[in-house]
């Protein structure tokens, strides 16, 4: 035997040190695993390209664990782009060699400190995140609003400085989803690698990576093997961006940086609330009647179709066509989460719902016309919206033409 | 896998075809759990988990598979070992480092010419779980492409032909990556081992 034959057989014994204890896999699991798997490639895949897009969109903190939510919150970056609102009392989120190596450490970082800018049409939103695990995370936010989650402890707190005030909220079955949450999971492999080019000083790569709907570039210094920026993108949304710089990771953080106790003296303020029912079509008529009363022209939106629909209306905001939301700030934020379901809804459909949206240039209080249609599920017959937003449901051969 | 049912499936999957989704999980169903087993340890209770989350967040992004980023394999185990990682920084696995670190510490020999190869290790050192944990640690420190030639290699003893045939390169590519492999191995096994217990070397992080 060749002696590097004998060296192989040597590691070969070292490593497989990883086989100790070895059982076959648990086949009863496996079998139904399957299953399970199988029904989700199906619910993920029977979705229409532009749906799928917009799934790991996020901005609101909060996201129960599941795929209707997760369009929820692309919904809410959607309307939110539209309205310019951005009172959201808390972080809105994004959800080769060299890159592979970053990529490890961005996975597997225990601490880290960085900053993102959020852009949203007109409006930027600084916010400085530190985080640790297990699931410690904090964000420093405009006019000193500071967010704390515990997510080991299914715990949160916002603590408004300035109005010395603080809301706690129970993470219970929910999880923060986030910018960074997201980065972690991205493939060892980018799409594209671009040109070098030179930022603050330094010489950096660009690698672009487009998953589940973020197109992200980041830029590495890959000399020093050190990751410099990220910029994200959402296609469902084309007035919003993320970049995120000053990345620190694994340095020393105090636990008491992440303390759910309110400071002293401040007072206890409710958390919004959140309406978790199951989106429905009177979400949908809530939408299209705000839109055709408050958008200029009285008409209905052009097209509810994510990308066209945001499109056209942070355009229409752009021009002043849009009414400003009146109230208070918190009466704001519920308006907005109430329309932002209407949206939701629409993107909820799938294929076998048929769902039609002909409402472009119809004005409210048409009687005669059908603005948008779909099968619910299940049903023989399609459920159709007219344009003085009255309901009925009609036999196929009966839908308008 | 041959290159046309690998095409198939991967069509398939960009498709919405739940038989190639079927296709795919009977094809790697197994192998992802022994790879993630491997990494865990066959007796960690939180296998099924992580093997769970594997697929499911797979069949999330089935449709969105790119074959000029790799095979159908590479691309679902860098999606397990992605949850690996995850499971991973939510521990603490400077305890156990600690143990594993006195252990071998405690160790008599050259232990440096037993990672080189250079010397036989001892079947007792062998033969014992904190030997395991320190591979694993040093194994989940390396790039994708790194791990998968060694178990490929090593544990499951692949030829380097049919490795260079999985990846499709050649078996002179299979043999220089191999080489740095093992060197990138020794290198992260031997920080494992130097490293303080504090510094950031040690956690799994």
């Amino acid at each position: 035997m060749t002696d590097n034959n004998e060296k192989d057989k040597r590691f070969s014994k070292l490593l497989s040190t990883v086989e100790k204890g070895k059982v076959l896999p648990d086949k009863q699991f496996l079998a139904q695993l399957r299953e399970k798997s199988v029904e989700e490639f199906e619910s993920y895949s029977t979705e229409s390209k532009d749906h799928s897009q917009a799934e790991t969109v996020s901005i609101w903190r909060i996201i129960m664990k599941s795929r209707i939510t997760k369009i929820a919150t692309a919904a809410i970056i959607i309307i939110a782009v539209m309205i310019g609102i951005n009172q959201f009392g808390g972080p809105i989120n994004m959800s080769s060699a060299a890159f592979a190596e970053v990529v490890q450490q961005v996975r597997n970082a225990r601490t880290v400190t960085f900053t993102t800018e959020v852009q949203m049409g007109q409006q930027i939103m600084r916010i400085e995140n530190t985080r640790k695990e297990p699931g410690l995370k904090r964000a420093l936010m405009p006019g000193g609003l500071v967010f704390i989650s515990d997510l080991a402890r299914k715990k949160s707190i916002s603590i408004n400085h300035s109005e010395k005030q603080y809301t706690e909220m129970d993470l219970e079955n929910a999880q923060i989803q986030d910018f960074f949450e997201d980065m972690r999971t991205l493939p060892d492999r980018a799409n594209e690698v671009l040109a070098k080019k030179e930022m603050d000083g330094r010489i950096v790569q660009g690698f672009r990576v487009i998953e589940h709907g973020i197109d992200a570039i980041c830029w590495i210094d890959v000399q020093a093997g050190d990751l410099i920026r990220i910029e994200g993108q959402f296609p469902n949304a084309p007035n919003t961006r993320i970049v995120a710089t000053d990345f620190k990771f694994d340095v020393e953080l105090d636990d008491a940086l992440f303390s759910l106790i309110p400071p002293d003296g401040y007072a206890p303020k409710e958390p919004p609330k959140i309406d978790r029912s199951e989106v429905n079509c009177q979400d949908l008529i809530n939408l299209l009647r705000w839109w055709a009363t408050n958008v200029e022209g009285g008409a209905f939106p052009p097209s509810l179709e994510p990308a066209e629909f945001a499109k056209v209306g942070s355009e229409m905001k752009k021009d002043g066509k849009v009414s400003q939301f009146g109230g208070t700030k918190d009466e704001k934020m519920q308006q907005m989460m109430k329309l932002t379901r209407g949206i939701q809804f629409a993107m909820m459909m799938k294929p076998k719902n048929d769902w039609h949206y002909t409402g472009k240039g119809v004005e409210l209080g048409d009687v005669n016309t059908a603005i948008c249609w779909y099968r619910p599920q299940d049903s023989e017959t399609y459920r159709v919206i007219y344009g003085d937003l009255t309901v009925k449901d009609v036999a196929p051969e009966d839908l308008p033409e | 896998m041959d290159k046309d049912t690998e095409r198939e499936i991967a069509k398939g999957l960009q498709e919405g075809d739940r038989s190639a989704w079927l296709q795919l999980y009977e094809a790697y169903a197994e192998s992802v759990w022994q790879n993630i087993a491997r990494f865990m340890g066959y007796g960690c209770p939180a296998v099924a988990d992580v093997v769970q989350e594997t697929f499911l967040a797979a069949a999330r992004s089935a449709k969105n598979f790119d074959p000029r980023r790799g095979s159908l394999w590479i691309w679902l185990w860098g999606i397990g070992r992605r949850q690996i990682a995850l499971y991973y920084r939510k521990q603490d696995p400077k305890i156990i480092l600690i143990r594993v670190k006195k252990w071998w510490a405690s160790l008599d020999g050259e232990k440096i010419d037993w990672i080189n190869a250079r010397e036989d290790t001892p079947p007792e050192v062998l033969e014992a779980h904190e030997l395991a944990v320190l591979v694993r640690f040093a194994l989940i420190k390396l790039p994708d492409e790194y791990q998968t030639l060694l178990l490929a290699k090593y544990v499951d003893g692949q030829s380097v032909n049919k490795i260079a045939e999985d990846l499709d390169c050649s078996p002179v590519a299979v043999t220089s990556k191999l080489a740095r492999a093992r060197k990138t191995f020794r290198r992260a096994f031997s920080r494992l081992i130097q490293s303080t217990p504090d510094s950031k070397e040690v956690s799994l992080r």
